[in-house]
């Protein structure tokens, strides 16, 4: 018995055997229900009773017709007797050999019908030997055929003293009768077993069979079983016709039985013994032989005991002839053909006599035979036709059913079953193994799936926690800073409030001169100090708040509620110059303007504010000496836009250049306002948009600051 | 000083006592002399304005004619607060103030779409606090509110 996990004709071991090992068998699938053991039976039964009859006795039929026709009646029983002989001993084959194979898988449905558990290696078993069986019984009524063919003859020679020549040329009859009752074995067998195979094949989800056995061959064969069989139907109807139609083929048939003839008289001295011979030796309806002695004088009676014979015509061409063979027309104008042959006896000579027109038959005749031949043939390719189609029909609707049902539920545990061991079977057998590598992928997918579900739960969560982050910072930071601006705005004017109480108090008590003004001294001190500290914590405040603000736009650039929208970028910097355009003016910058790309899609006020930020840079930045200009430009590509902002400013080191774009990070410890955030804004602004900014830059030869966007489509 | 405009309260919910005190003296300082009642969570706002737990007497709990919200605070925010008011069908003619330290526009919005009446940002710099919340008091000197 196979084991499922050897490796097969491919040399591939079956990974799939363990897929479904631990499920409890059977396995139920609607499609293809135990088949019942009683109906398995009557149907194989049925086929190899059709089998033998339309494939033996049709041949037979046949045969016998044509002798039939032909009217040479020896041969009607011959043909009869010796196709019946085929199948009968070939039956007996056929009967009896199946039944010794069919046993174990009826065996197997018997018990699996009534309950009995099913075992997986029983299962692989019969499967293996079901789907084999119809192969082996071809070979065994072809063989069959061949034996009864050969045992026929036998008895037939023995028995009716035909001779081997006369018996060779039957032989077609081997693959006419061998071969199409072995086809049709094959085809009606795995038809009948295919529920069987269908059953076993669910059971073990992904089975295969041992051996391949290509559909090129199937066919091949198939049409070769066609072939030899339509030759076999029409080779007697050329054959006698040819034989008919020339003198010369008649003249050697007449010989031949004439030899036949005197062989035999041989064998008798007197000649009253060897009448009977000459009676067998008719050729044709109206052919006979005859004894004449030298004179050409008839010394037997005329065997169809005829009285009349054209004597008279018969010597005249006698003597004509010489002796020798030939032709003759006698007085009723029918033509006759003559062949001769010495016996023993010097002076008698065997003449045989036969009429060409007894073998000339009207034309009818022929295409009464030729129809009954079409009609045969027809039959036959109807019959195979058939089965050859369903053959191929039947897996390749198992399919597509299978297919059917996975589109229609997305059920991927379907599987097809795998009922032939051709390319059918492959196509079945690859795509069950598609279908596990599906069900694996998707059971991955599902794995993947919820991982991302996690992980974006996660980073939701992360996403909310950030959220609220910048609540707190934006509420609870700025509201402490509120008190503390207002509170401490607040103590100004109770200090100033408390040190002249303190001085009205000092000139109440009538304090001197020298007390009054070192109190002055001290409430000037004060004042001072005050002033400062609260001028320090004010602007701590301020910048804190500046920071948070700062903080906050950079956290907020690009969420979900502002939408992207075609903008004219020449109008976004229209309005950011007019709002620097009191400092370019104070500090005497020329702004030089290229036109820039007309659509956009962009976020309006993020990318004023990118603007904005660029041009504050480089005014704050601008050197001190030589042209002060600041030059702002754009292309346009297919897939982005690219603009740019250059000034002649104080330039940054090459190692710096990355840097620049890094939040609260400031190069310059100079005087120039800011808090380090507003490139890092900006490339925020741009990373948002899809695009990104880099500068191109030398210490003290200016900047310029690149960024693109990406365009508009179409 | 019997106008109608005088006779109403106005309700000041806000949980840092500091903005309270420093609203309530600009507001003073803006010409507002009403009666000004302070809650310092939107709970107890709530409770005041549904006349629940302390306040259940009507005759201590007189409506407000105009609240001022904070946003955040403890126990409910005031976004609750204001969702809970403008869902009341008595109290949802109060006009709603929205008071608070944040210019987040989605905030903004949010307060806008909930049906708040006006929306003022405290500023952290001192003076324009004190304007900001001096012209509120101005405006509310000329607004005549439903009674």
């Amino acid at each position: 018995m196979k084991d499922l996990t050897e490796p097969t004709l491919n040399g591939a071991v079956e990974p799939e055997a363990q897929f479904v090992s631990g499920a409890a068998l059977p396995l139920t699938d609607d499609r293809f229900p135990l088949p019942a053991p009683r109906r398995v039976r009557r149907r194989l039964v049925r086929a190899w009773l059709i089998g033998l009859t339309i494939f033996g006795y049709g041949p037979a039929i046949t045969y016998g017709q044509l002798a039939w026709l032909f009217n040479e009646h020896q041969w009607y029983w011959t043909y009869l007797l010796y196709f019946t002989e085929v199948p009968l001993v070939g039956g007996l084959c056929v009967l009896v050999l199946p039944w010794i194979w069919y046993r174990p898988i009826h065996d197997a449905l018997v018990d699996w019908t009534s309950g009995v558990p099913v075992d997986r290696a029983r299962c692989a078993a019969i499967y293996e030997q079901a789907i084999h069986l119809p192969w082996r019984l071809a070979v065994a009524a072809f063989s069959a055929g061949f034996v009864g063919y050969v045992i026929g003859f036998s008895v037939l020679h023995w028995q009716a003293n035909q001779p081997w020549i006369e018996i060779a040329k039957t032989l077609p009859a081997i693959p006419l009768v061998g071969g199409m009752m072995g086809a049709f074995c094959y085809f009606a067998t795995a038809r009948a077993l295919y529920p069987v195979l269908a059953w076993c094949s669910v059971q073990l989800r992904y089975a295969r069979p041992t051996r391949r056995v290509s559909l090129a061959e199937k066919f091949l064969a198939t049409v070769c079983v066609l072939m030899i069989a339509t030759l076999c139907l029409l080779q007697p109807a050329a054959y006698s016709m040819g034989q008919t139609v020339t003198e010369h083929h008649l003249k050697e048939r007449a010989l031949t039985r004439l030899q036949n003839a005197a062989h035999r008289m041989q064998l008798f001295n007197r000649l009253q013994d060897q009448f009977p011979v000459l009676q067998q030796a008719v050729l044709g309806r109206e052919g006979y032989a005859l004894v004449l002695d030298a004179q050409g004088r008839a010394l037997t009676p005329h065997p169809r005991g005829f009285t009349h014979i054209d004597q008279e015509r018969f010597y005249k061409f006698w003597e004509r002839a010489g002796g020798s063979e030939g032709s003759w027309v006698d007085r009723f104008g029918r033509h006759r053909v003559v062949a001769f042959i010495r016996l023993r006896d010097p002076s008698r000579l065997l003449v045989s006599v036969a009429f060409p027109s007894d073998f000339a038959l009207p034309l009818n005749h022929y295409m009464q035979f030729a129809w009954l031949a079409m009609l045969e043939v027809l039959l036959v390719l109807f019959i195979f036709g058939r089965y050859f189609t369903r053959s191929i029909t039947t897996p390749l609707g198992d399919l597509t059913r299978t297919a059917q049902r996975i589109a229609e539920h997305g059920d991927l545990t379907q599987h097809v079953p795998v009922t032939t061991n051709d390319e059918l079977g492959e196509v079945a057998l690859s795509f069950n193994r598609m279908m596990q590598q599906l069900q694996a992928s998707q059971a991955d997918l599902e794995e993947y799936t919820k991982r991302l579900e996690r992980s974006t739960q996660e980073l939701s969560m992360l996403n909310q926690e950030m959220e609220d982050l910048l609540r707190v910072v934006s509420h609870d930071l700025r509201a402490p800073l509120i008190n503390i601006q207002g509170f401490s705005q607040r103590l100004e004017p109770l200090m100033a409030q408390t040190l002249r109480r303190l001085e009205e108090l000092a000139v109440r008590q009538g304090a001197d001169e020298a007390q009054r003004a070192q109190i002055e001294a001290l409430k000037t001190s004060v004042q001072a100090r005050f002033s400062e500290s609260l001028r320090f914590i004010g602007k701590g405040v301020e910048k804190m708040d500046v920071l948070l603000s700062s903080l906050l736009a950079v956290s907020r650039v690009g969420r979900k509620a502002d939408v992207m929208q075609p903008n004219d970028l020449n109008g976004i910097l229209d309005d950011v110059l007019a709002t620097f355009d009191h400092q370019l003016k104070e500090r005497a910058i020329d702004v030089i303007r290229q036109p820039l790309p007309p659509r956009v899609p962009c976020r309006r006020n993020e990318i004023n504010q990118v603007f904005s930020n660029l041009l504050a840079n480089a005014i704050n930045y601008m050197g001190p000496t030589g042209r002060r200009f600041i030059e702002i430009g754009g292309t346009e590509h297919p897939d982005r836009v690219e603009c740019y902002v250059r000034d002649t400013g104080i330039g940054i080191n090459p190692e710096d250049q990355e840097r620049v774009f890094q939040m609260f990070m400031r190069l310059q410890a100079v005087d120039v306002p800011g808090e380090g955030v507003g490139l890092a804004y900006v490339r925020k602004i741009l990373r948002s948009h899809g695009g990104k900014i880099w500068v191109v830059s030398q210490k003290g030869q200016g900047s310029t600051f690149f960024f693109s966007l990406p365009a508009t489509r179409g | 000083m019997t106008t109608p405009r005088q006779s109403i309260m106005i309700m000041l919910v806000e949980d840092d006592e500091g903005h309270q005190l420093l609203i309530r003296e600009n507001l003073r300082a803006g010409g507002i002399v009403n009666e000004i009642i302070h809650m310092s969570n939107g709970q107890e706002a709530l409770d005041y304005l549904q006349r629940r737990g302390k306040y259940q007497d009507p005759a201590k709990s007189p409506r407000p004619g105009l609240i001022l919200l904070d946003i955040k605070m403890p126990k409910m925010d005031g976004f609750a607060v204001l969702a809970k008011v403008k869902e009341d069908a008595q109290l949802r003619l109060i006009p709603v103030l929205m008071l608070t330290s944040t210019d987040d526009q989605l905030e903004v919005n949010k307060c806008y779409g909930l049906g708040a009446n006006s929306y003022v940002v405290k500023p952290v710099k001192y003076d324009e606090f004190q304007e900001r919340v001096k012209a509120l008091g101005l405006f509310l000197d000329i607004v005549r509110f439903p009674e």
